[in-house]
């Protein structure tokens, strides 16, 4: 038996005509009895009417242009913003390695000169030139004095 | 231009590749993005999205899908991203406005009856199934739109949505089922307002 339960239940589907057809008989038989089950269905029908509306929405004019436009500029800031990467974190950090490099190298050269012309080596050999014109032996162990108490 | 020599010209970022994949694709974007964010502005700003993530991503595009179901793929995808983002701001502003005691839900409530008139016009009845769609479940809500409003068949669906046929089939019922209920409440609730 057929009644407002099962006509709420398949409003959808009884438009779409989707059901069997015992039901819609049925349905139909139903709606044609019960006003306010004839009211819903003319509800819905109006509903249907304005998804079949939506379906056939279109862009508005000139989107095409404003899209392109706005797909180029997007395209444009994500270049730039990927850029800074280097600017901002590669660049300084390329350059304080090179400046670091060139410290270690200056140093590097700077204690090889001293190395070889350093006034204390003159020194020592000056002292070694000295000690053997004197003929003085070499400093012994047995030499050290151990001062006690 | 073949999807294939399309996909090629996008990869060098050709320009009239990328054209012709705006003036191919940008009916199914805009009306999708539309139907699912109820806005054209924000459908608009939000194709602009689509293709440069299409242009930025074609490369990994490895052709499982068509081109048009991976495009509708993409653009279901940033639209309930948008949606999600929007109902956490409305969210906020819902709250900042509740302590300014002003109304910030006014978009989602009921209209009004038009005075001495026995029946909807079309503005609210428009209002009511609008308001009726957006409430239901994500899932539900893109299968009914990608179904009712962009007419795909269910196979379509389910590759876009990436579940099995059966799953699309009970969501779909499970949409009407609820959308029904939503109308009939809010009919009836209209109806004695009057």
């Amino acid at each position: 038996m057929t009644n407002c339960k099962s006509v709420h239940e398949n409003l959808f589907t009884f438009l779409d005509k989707e059901l069997p057809s015992t039901l819609m008989q049925e349905l139909d038989k139903h709606v044609e009895e019960c006003a306010g089950c004839a009211r819903l269905l003319s509800e819905f029908r109006s509903v249907m009417v304005l998804i079949e509306d939506q379906k056939s929405i279109e862009p508005r004019p000139f989107a095409e242009t404003r899209i392109l436009q706005g797909i180029e500029s997007r395209l444009e800031k994500r270049q730039k913003s990927a850029s800074p990467v280097f600017t901002r974190i590669l660049q300084p950090v390329l350059i304080s390695a090179g400046v670091l490099t060139a410290l270690a190298i200056g140093y590097i050269i700077g204690s090889d000169v001293a190395g070889t012309h350093s006034p204390y080596s003159e020194n020592i050999e000056m002292t070694e030139t000295v000690r053997s014109d004197l003929n003085v032996p070499e400093f012994m162990a047995d030499d050290i004095i151990y001062f006690t108490e | 231009m073949t999807d294939q020599e399309l996909i090629t010209g996008i990869i060098k970022r050709d320009k009239p590749a990328i054209e012709f994949l705006v003036r191919k694709y940008n009916k199914q974007v805009i009306k999708t993005a539309f139907h699912l964010l109820q806005n054209m502005d924000d459908a608009e700003d939000l194709a602009q999205d689509v293709y440069v993530e299409i242009i930025e991503s074609v490369k990994h595009f490895k052709g499982a899908a068509t081109l048009t179901t991976w495009i509708y793929r993409l653009t279901v995808n940033k639209s309930l991203n948008f949606i999600r983002k929007n109902k956490r701001k409305q969210l906020v502003k819902n709250f900042e406005s509740f302590f300014r005691n002003t109304d910030g839900s006014r978009s989602h409530t009921f209209p009004e009856p038009a005075a001495n008139d026995n029946s909807l016009d079309d503005k609210e009845r428009r209002h009511i199934l609008e308001n009726a769609v957006n409430s239901l479940p994500e899932n539900q809500k893109t299968a009914f739109i990608l179904n009712k409003y962009e007419e795909l068949a269910y196979k379509e669906i389910a590759e876009i949505m990436n579940l099995s046929l059966a799953s699309v089939e009970s969501l779909l019922h499970r949409a009407k089922q609820n959308l029904q209920k939503k109308l009939i409440v809010h009919f009836s609730e209209y109806s004695n307002k009057k």
